[in-house]
């Protein structure tokens, strides 16, 4: 019987979007051949969390089994926590780190890598013991928790800025006089600099440049379905090298290992779902098979550039599950709309209405800088109306690109054509 | 020698047939325990699974100690494969035999492990027994590979035998997950010697 390929001891955020784009495309975690722990960062910065032989233990915590250990974040996922003599190096949310393909907690700690990263430590993975938890309890995660996904924009959460800023406004549109001219100004102060990060967060988001290409001339798969399909996923595709297998669609990319680093080797044509999983049998990815290979010359076509980039091509007389959200025609968290706030930039769900409603009352408040400076009131109005162009002008585009991803294409794409 | 015992069912464990038609026995068996709503394929592939442990337990005690009893940990879901095995069996422990050479009857203390080797009094339906954690560290195709060893134990010189109930497992987490019900099914075990 052939072993399976061994997994690079390497982890690899799940699919991400916009502002998250960078860490999916680069962020890593892995053990180099000298045995250090090592986070490499987008960039290309290299950032060793421990020397050889510095992590003595590695703990699992089950995500219903957590005890008195908070994290920064509300989540239900499992936590990888690995340990040196003094404490906790580095903690893991397995969630951050799953391929697409749904899996249960003992499969996923395969997929993402985990065990091949704990085998490449020398080190089992054991069961948080009450002693452990009790150690891990009082903050001890907030500094070694790494995440894949973006940071909130500066300055963080809006709220406790916008809040005291649009009372502020409140007050200064009440009158005409000083002290109303000096609570806009000080509105101003507090609440334009973050808004203006916002904005040119969920700028940032919106433009993020189309991906670069995995190395290693990889083979570029495009949809192939015989029936029309929303124009976002009709774009959709797959770019095969030998160590990534990147699936992109509507803004989102998830970066799988490919079949150099012991990740996915095979793709098994069911008749629903085209699963990419490994030479174990683990699932990394289901593909809806209308969008990639719809009928027979279609599927030989799309057979040819799997086998062109080095994957192994099966075929299977089962439907193979239901196809995974990305690279299917399953409605959910694809589009712009459903990415994470941090991924669109936004500080918060509520941002545009609260941008708005404090650029509107800046605006009425140039009455009252008028008593100062007539010519201070005019640079407000053109602040705030610059603020509000730059909301209205951010939600219009989201929606915009919203609307072309998911009108239908005008035409379907000839079979096997491509 | 002649052994009598009594385990009252458990509703994580479920026996496994040692003698008579292993896959008649084990569709019977597994029948018993799993609602009759569940799912015929996951059924089946249990059945197939209980039949399967139920032929490895006769073929090691042809050549190994004398098992008394199997049982197998059912899933908490229903929906996943039974495991895994505890077996009942019983060694030959000196009259002069302490609870040490009981516990070097299962495990060397001298082989590499990892992290201690916890022993604990536990309190059974049969009178005190020992309660055994030892992860055994070994190397399988080149990978160094850290098992599982939970057992109750119950030394008893005087009768020249040391009754174990065991589990081995290949990975820590499936350990932890093991231990409790482990030693819950070993403190409702009652047995004596004929």
């Amino acid at each position: 019987m052939t072993r399976p390929l061994r997994r690079r001891p390497e982890l690899r955020p799940r699919a991400l979007a916009g502002r998250g784009l960078a860490a999916a495309r680069e962020l890593r975690v892995a053990v180099d051949d000298d045995g250090a722990l090592v986070v490499h960062r987008p960039g290309g910065r290299r950032e060793v969390r421990a020397r050889p032989g510095e992590v003595v233990r590695a703990v699992y915590v089950a995500g219903d089994r957590r005890g008195p250990v908070r994290l920064p974040v509300r989540t239900t996922s499992d936590l990888l926590v690995l340990l040196g003599a003094q404490g906790p190096v580095l903690a893991l949310l397995l969630l951050d780190w799953m391929p697409p393909a749904d899996s249960d907690a003992e499969v996923a700690r395969r997929t993402t890598g985990f065990s091949a990263l704990l085998a490449a430590l020398g080190l089992p993975l054991e069961p948080a013991e009450p002693q452990d938890l009790e150690r891990l309890r009082a903050g001890a995660l907030h500094a070694v928790l790494l995440r894949p996904q973006p940071p909130l924009p500066w300055p963080g959460r809006p709220r406790w800025l916008l809040l005291p800023a649009s009372l502020l406004l409140c007050v200064a549109v009440s009158g005409a006089g000083r002290l109303e001219a000096g609570a806009a100004l000080a509105a101003l102060l507090l609440g334009v600099p973050p808004t203006v990060a916002w904005l040119r967060a969920r700028g940032a988001a919106q433009r993020a440049p189309a991906g670069p290409r995995p190395p290693g001339r990889p083979v570029t798969v495009s949809t192939r379905p015989t029936a029309p399909l929303p124009a976002g996923l009709a774009a959709a595709r797959l770019e095969l090298g030998p160590d990534d297998v990147v699936i992109v669609d509507r803004g989102r990319e998830a970066w799988l290992p490919g079949p150099a680093a012991g990740g996915v080797t095979t793709a098994e044509i069911g008749t629903r779902a085209v699963r990419l999983r490994d030479s174990r049998g683990d699932s990394y990815a289901r593909l809806e098979r209308a969008v990639w290979c719809a009928d027979d010359a279609a599927t030989d076509a799309f057979t040819t550039d799997l086998v062109g980039a080095g994957l192994q091509v099966t075929t299977s007389p089962y439907d193979l599950g239901p196809p995974t959200r990305l690279g299917s025609l399953a409605e959910g968290p694809v589009d712009r709309r459903d990415w994470s706030r941090t991924e669109r930039g936004d500080g918060n769900e509520t941002m545009d209405v609260e941008s708005a409603v404090f650029a509107l009352l800046a605006l009425l408040a140039t009455e009252a800088v008028g008593s100062i400076s007539h010519l201070l009131a005019v640079l407000v109005a053109a602040l705030a109306l610059a603020l509000l162009a730059a909301t209205a002008g951010t939600v219009w585009q989201r929606r915009r690109t919203d609307r072309q991803d998911r009108r239908t294409s005008p035409r379907a794409t000839p079979a096997g054509a491509r | 020698m002649n052994l009598d015992f009594d385990v009252p069912g458990h509703p994580r464990w479920l026996a496994l047939p040692l003698e008579g038609d292993a896959d008649e026995q084990a569709r019977a068996y597994v029948q018993q325990v799993y609602d009759p709503d569940v799912d015929q394929e996951v059924l089946a592939q249990t059945v197939a699974v209980v039949a399967g442990m139920s032929r490895l337990v006769r073929r090691s005690a042809e050549d190994g100690p004398p098992t008394a009893a199997a049982w197998t940990l059912l899933p908490p879901s229903g929906e996943a494969a039974p495991g895994p095995l505890a077996l009942l069996r019983y060694l030959p422990l000196p009259e002069n035999g302490t609870d040490d050479d009981a516990i070097e009857l299962l495990l060397d203390p001298a082989d590499e492990h990892w992290g201690p080797i916890d022993v604990a009094d536990l309190e059974t339906a049969s009178g005190r027994a020992l309660s055994l954690r030892f992860r055994p560290v070994v190397v399988r195709d080149g990978d160094r590979q850290v098992h599982e060893l939970r057992a109750v134990l119950w030394p008893r010189p005087a009768a020249g035998l040391a009754l174990v109930l065991s589990v081995y497992v290949v990975d820590l987490l499936a350990g932890a997950e093991v231990g409790g019900p482990l030693e819950e099914l070993g403190a409702s075990v009652v047995w004596s010697t004929g």
